[in-house]
């Protein structure tokens, strides 16, 4: 199928530019091409939406096997590698997970849900170090970021005793949140409890 | 014209001549003869006077008177004898004689009649022995009367003496003679007449007259000679021969002798010596050195002949006068006489050509006389004279040459012989005197040797003579033989090795050059046993000859029996010698040699061809040779088990070549064929074991583990049976067969030599078992091992370690326990000298424990009556707690997070049971929400002390320790302390960005 897709594109891009040589008039090349790529670029919006569609309607199979595709056929597009990077994730495929996160950064070092994952996996095998570090850049990428914001205040907190520095955080993290967690102000007060 | 009568009138005269000396038979016929020349030499040359008187002349005289042809005719060609045709001659004489008027005229006719008539009268004589010179007398005798001045009256005398000579009136004759050589000293006829007087006067015995005679007769012919007209030689050698008979006859000798070396001066003039004089002289020559021969006698023989020619000067017919007084004597058997001629002759003339030959008439005439003993000598002066070695060969002429080679080829053997005959019987003489030593070895008695040296000389002159000479090997070989028996040997020894090796050259060796070869050999045998005191330098060059004469032997006689037999020892010298090289080709040599070589040698051969290969490291040869060698050799031949040794030692050294090549497969096979060659062979042990390590190193488990076993069953006692566990251990466990690597190794544990080295064998052991997962074995090795050694403690660890899993594996859970403990007391002993291992050994097996307590903990449940449940579950509790605590003390992170999450949890749970316990029954609503208050009052502190536990144990976390145990005291405080725990990180879901 990759095969076929591949080959068809191929097929149309000769007929585009035979057409373009054929025709009486002769549109300018530059043109025809920005005319192409913007309609081939919205179709890969298109089916990009259509993954994530049913990615987000739990159609993790049909979604990753869309992802991955996109991936072949676009390597330069961060979306579908950290869709595909999620979707490990959340199927508890951690190395593989891992792997796309980092396919992500080679294309975007500063993609902060990259790192927030990548910082989340960490911490899960208590290296809470390179946690921090990949928190911090996600926040330095978006100091906004909220689920980085989080869990940096998590880290700090429990993971590495330092209520104290997770303090601001979870302050921070309540300025910004639009919504945030019901029990923040428990953490916030057992926080400064242990200062 | 005349000619011819007066020749036979001569003849006539002669005979008559002849009759009258019957008085001397000795020299008459030589006398007739030289009357003969005489009488011929004077009718013919000597008398010139006879021309007057014959036709011719009186022709010339008269040459008016009628001629005479017919009586010219007639002396041509008639007979002149016609006695018609003479008395026709004289009548014409007679009727011419009236006639002539001259008075010369007629007393010439006179004279020719008077001759006429003497020619007739003599002729009478002749025919009829009637006398009738009367006539003829007296026309001579008037003649003279008439005219005796006339001239030409000698020439009547002369006829005068000749007609009384017919008659035999020797008186008148000489008569006649005298006044002929008185008054006509000029005469021609005076020699003649002379000589006639002489031999009258002789005749007549008056002996010092007729040498005078004689001697004018010999001064005259010589002057005469000298001067002009070549005196008749014969004439001359006549005279004084004759004048010596007169000496002789007067006896002396001396004188005499002197004359006869005159007429030998004539006879034989010349430089050249003859064996005979002249044929013409031969007769009057040979009365000539009958008469020498004669008068020596009467003087002092030898020693007369010597001062002669001293006296004389030598003469070349010198020699015949010797060989003539030789014979003479030797005719009258006077042998030593003889001999002292010939010896003289050789004195005066040792260079000369004869004086060999008379040396050899020495000896004829001592055999001839039978003085037998002289003769040996006699032959060996001759030797010594003329033989190769003296100056006399090398100066003398060929022809001598020859006859000395002749000589010398009967003398030279017969002598040799001679002398090793005699030498013979010295030595027979002496035998009986030294009884005392029966085999006398070698001793010679002074005249055997000096007899055998003699021969030796001999013998080898001969050889030297006659290199060529047919019969010389066989000198030579006696030569040789004559040296064994001095004892000569390197003479012996070159003497037989001519005769071997010198003649065959021609194709045909000598008959008994194969003997001769065969003798050298022996000889040089018998002479190395006088070699004890040469140097050892001078040794080993003697030796090296021997040697070679051996060789030379066999390879000139190879079909000679004994050939083989002496090759065999020249092969045992090169053996001994050690030139191996040499050693083997000549074995092979002698085993096809042909004919056949004894079988014992061969034998012994093929055994020094064997060593000898074996020395060059040609090992495989070698053990044929030795193989080959065993199969001749008679059975109860002691030597066998040593050769079966050898051979087992060669197939040894092939298979370490073999294996120092890397051909391991070949190796092993020859290793194994040790035994096949000599199964006795103490060698079969090492092949076996060196095979065996061979597979080993070539890493051919199998192979090696079924030599190895063969070995240590067929060697249990071999010193090298202890290394046989190690190395079948090495191939099992290479082979992963485990046990019985281990079996070994127990083996090699009770023949460790030293404490440590019984110690690791007891752990290889046990380790192997446990490979092998024999868990008896393993067990008892182990706990044999733990029980002896309790250091090195980390091994002790270890098996302690080993045998609580085997335990437990067996659900042996008290002896498990018991070696649990005792890990944990090894550490507690000395924590400071424990390693991480041993620390992580002693926390395993105390956690090992701490779960066992709490399991049991866990196991008692809390029932009514609480207080006693309790007692059983707090004192649980409390031996879990320590025993955790235990395990967490040697400071272990991974069971220090087990101990503190577990004693959390003990803690925990117990507050968690207090709830769960059973409620009294028939308690009201009220006194059983008061009960559970107080349960929970009760249950409380321990849910706190969980807490903190749990927290302290989580703490490890920031060191990087996040093992199961703080993720489980993360989810237990998760569920203890929600509040601050129960935090799950946030993640978002799709992106919906492209990127």
């Amino acid at each position: 199928m990759i095969w076929d897709k591949k080959l068809y594109a191929v097929v149309l891009g000769i007929l585009l530019l035979s057409g373009c040589a054929l025709g009486p008039e002769r549109p300018d090349a530059s043109d025809g091409k920005a005319v192409a790529s913007g309609e081939s670029d919205t179709l890969l919006r298109e089916a990009f939406a259509e993954a994530v569609v049913l990615m987000e309607n739990g159609d993790a199979d049909e979604a990753r096997r869309r992802f991955e595709q996109m991936a072949a056929e676009h390597p330069e597009r961060t979306g579908p590698l950290i869709n595909l990077g999620v979707l490990a994730f959340q199927a508890g495929e951690t190395g593989r997970a891992q792997a796309r996160f980092e396919e992500v950064l080679t294309l975007n070092p500063r993609h902060p849900v990259a790192l927030n994952h990548l910082g989340v996996m960490a911490r899960n095998n208590g290296n809470f170090s390179t946690a921090e570090q990949r928190y911090r850049k996600a926040l330095t990428a978006n100091p906004e970021y909220l689920p980085a914001l989080l869990n940096l205040a998590f880290l700090l907190d429990i993971y590495l005793g330092e209520p104290d520095q997770a303090l601001p955080l979870y302050e921070q993290y309540k300025a910004l949140a639009a919504e945030p967690d019901p029990k923040l102000k428990d953490w916030i007060f057992d926080a400064k409890n242990r200062i | 014209m005349i000619k011819q009568p007066l020749e036979k009138q001569h003849r006539h005269g002669h005979s008559a001549l002849r009759v009258s000396r019957l008085l001397v038979p000795v020299f008459s016929a030589l006398l007739a003869t030289g009357c003969q020349s005489l009488w011929w030499g004077q009718g013919d040359g000597e008398m010139p006077a006879a021309r007057p008187g014959t036709l011719a002349s009186l022709s010339l005289t008269n040459a008016t008177t009628t001629s005479d042809p017919a009586l010219l005719e007639g002396g041509h060609e008639k007979s002149v004898e016609n006695a018609v045709s003479l008395e026709s001659v004289m009548r014409s004489y007679r009727d011419l004689l009236p006639l002539v008027d001259d008075p010369v005229k007629q007393v010439t006719i006179r004279h020719r009649l008077a001759d006429l008539e003497f020619a007739r009268a003599e002729r009478i004589m002749t025919d009829t022995a009637e006398d009738d010179l009367s006539g003829a007398i007296a026309a001579y005798t008037n003649l003279l009367a008439e005219y005796p001045e006339r001239k030409g009256n000698d020439q009547i005398y002369y006829q005068l003496s000749r007609a009384w000579e017919l008659r035999g009136r020797t008186n008148e004759q000489l008569d006649a003679l005298d006044t002929l050589v008185t008054a006509y000293p000029d005469s021609d006829y005076w020699v003649e007449a002379q000589f006639r007087r002489a031999d009258i006067l002789f005749i007549n015995g008056q002996y010092a007259e007729a040498e005078q005679a004689f001697d004018e007769v010999a001064r005259a012919g010589g002057e005469r000679a000298s001067a002009k007209e070549s005196a008749d030689p014969t004439f001359l050698m006549n005279a004084h021969y004759m004048k010596g008979w007169s000496q002789f006859k007067q006896g002396d000798y001396q004188k005499a002798l002197l004359s006869y070396i005159d007429v030998l001066d004539l006879i034989m003039p010349g430089e050249q010596v003859a064996e005979a004089p002249d044929q013409r002289y031969q007769t009057l020559t040979e009365d000539l050195f009958r008469v020498v021969g004669l008068s020596l006698s009467y003087l002092d023989g030898a020693d007369t002949l010597r001062s002669l020619f001293r006296q004389t000067g030598s003469r070349p017919y010198e020699v015949l006068v010797y060989d003539r007084y030789s014979k003479l004597l030797i005719e009258r058997e006077r042998y030593s006489d003889a001999v002292d001629v010939f010896e003289t002759y050789i004195d005066e003339h040792p260079e000369s050509p004869w004086a060999p030959r008379y040396h050899m008439r020495i000896i004829d005439t001592l055999l001839l006389a039978g003085f037998d003993q002289a003769i040996p000598d006699r032959k060996a002066e001759f030797i010594e004279r003329y033989g190769i070695y003296s100056d006399y060969w090398s100066q003398t002429d060929s022809e001598t040459l020859v006859y000395i080679e002749n000589q010398l080829e009967i003398l030279l053997p017969e002598l040799a012989d001679r002398h090793y005959l005699l030498a013979g019987e010295a030595r027979k003489q002496m035998q009986p005197g030294v009884d005392r030593q029966p085999d006398s070895s070698g001793e010679l008695s002074p005249a055997a040797e000096e007899h055998y040296r003699q021969a030796a000389a001999y013998y080898a002159e001969f050889a030297a003579t006659f290199p060529g000479h047919p019969r010389t090997p066989e000198r030579l070989f006696l030569l040789a033989e004559t040296y064994v028996e001095l004892q000569e040997w390197p003479d012996a020894i070159q003497a037989f090795e001519r005769v071997a090796y010198d003649f065959s050259a021609d194709g045909q060796a000598p008959e008994r050059a194969a003997e001769a070869g065969y003798a050298s050999v022996l000889a040089f045998r018998e002479y190395a046993r006088t070699w004890m005191d040469e140097t050892s330098e001078d040794l080993f060059a003697l030796q090296e000859m021997q040697q070679l004469n051996r060789l030379r032997f066999v390879n000139a006689y190879p079909q000679d029996p004994r050939a083989p037999g002496v090759y065999y020892i020249a092969l045992q010298r090169q053996f001994d010698q050690q030139n191996l090289e040499e050693v083997i080709p000549m074995v092979a040599r002698l085993v096809t040699w042909r004919p056949t070589a004894d079988p014992a040698l061969v034998t012994e051969a093929q055994l020094m061809a064997g060593h000898s290969l074996f020395e060059l490291a040609r090992y495989g040869e070698a053990e044929q040779a030795y193989s080959e060698a065993l199969a001749m050799m008679l059975p109860e031949d002691q030597r066998r088990l040593g050769i079966q040794e050898n051979m087992a030692a060669s197939v040894f050294r092939q298979a370490e070549q073999l294996a120092e090549a890397g051909n391991v497969d070949a190796a092993v096979s020859e290793y194994l064929r040790v035994g096949g060659v000599a199964p006795a062979s103490v060698l079969n042990a090492n092949a076996q074991y060196d095979a065996a390590s061979l597979l080993v190193s070539a890493t051919r488990w199998d192979e090696a583990i079924a030599v190895l076993n063969g070995f240590r069953m067929d060697f249990p006692e071999h010193e090298l049976a202890d290394t046989v566990p190690a190395k079948l251990a090495f191939a099992y466990r290479e082979t992963g067969q485990w046990e019985k690597a281990g079996d070994e190794l127990n083996l090699m544990v009770s023949m460790a030599t030293t404490p440590e080295e019984r110690r690791e064998n007891q752990q290889i052991a046990a380790e192997l078992y446990d490979q092998a997962g024999n868990d008896d074995k393993a067990i008892d090795a182990w706990r044999q091992y733990a029980n002896s050694h309790p250091e090195p403690a980390p091994v002790y660890m270890e098996a302690a370690n080993r045998l609580a899993e085997l335990y437990e594996t067996r659900g042996d859970f008290g002896r498990r326990d018991f070696w649990l403990n005792r890990q944990m007391e090894k550490v507690d002993q000395s924590p400071e000298a424990a390693d991480d291992r041993m620390r992580y050994l002693a926390a395993s097996a105390s956690a090992t424990l701490a779960r066992e307590a709490l399991a049991n903990y866990d196991s008692i449940r809390l029932t009514l009556p609480l207080n006693e449940s309790m007692i059983a579950k707090s004192d649980a509790l409390e031996d879990a707690v320590q025993a955790y605590q235990k395990t967490a003390s040697y400071g272990l992170s991974s069971f220090a997070t087990e101990a503190g999450y577990q004693i959390a949890h003990i803690y925990s749970r117990l507050g968690a049971d207090l709830m769960d316990s059973e409620r009294p029954e028939g308690l009201s609503d009220l006194e059983l929400a008061q009960y559970e208050l107080l349960l929970e009052e009760q249950a409380y502190p321990f849910e706190d002390s969980a807490i903190d536990i749990h927290e302290q144990n989580i703490q490890r976390a920031r060191e990087g320790i996040f093992d199961e145990w703080v993720q489980r005291s993360y989810e237990s405080l998760r569920r203890l302390l929600p509040g601050r725990y129960n935090k799950t990180e946030i993640t978002a879901g799709a992106v919906h960005d492209l990127g």
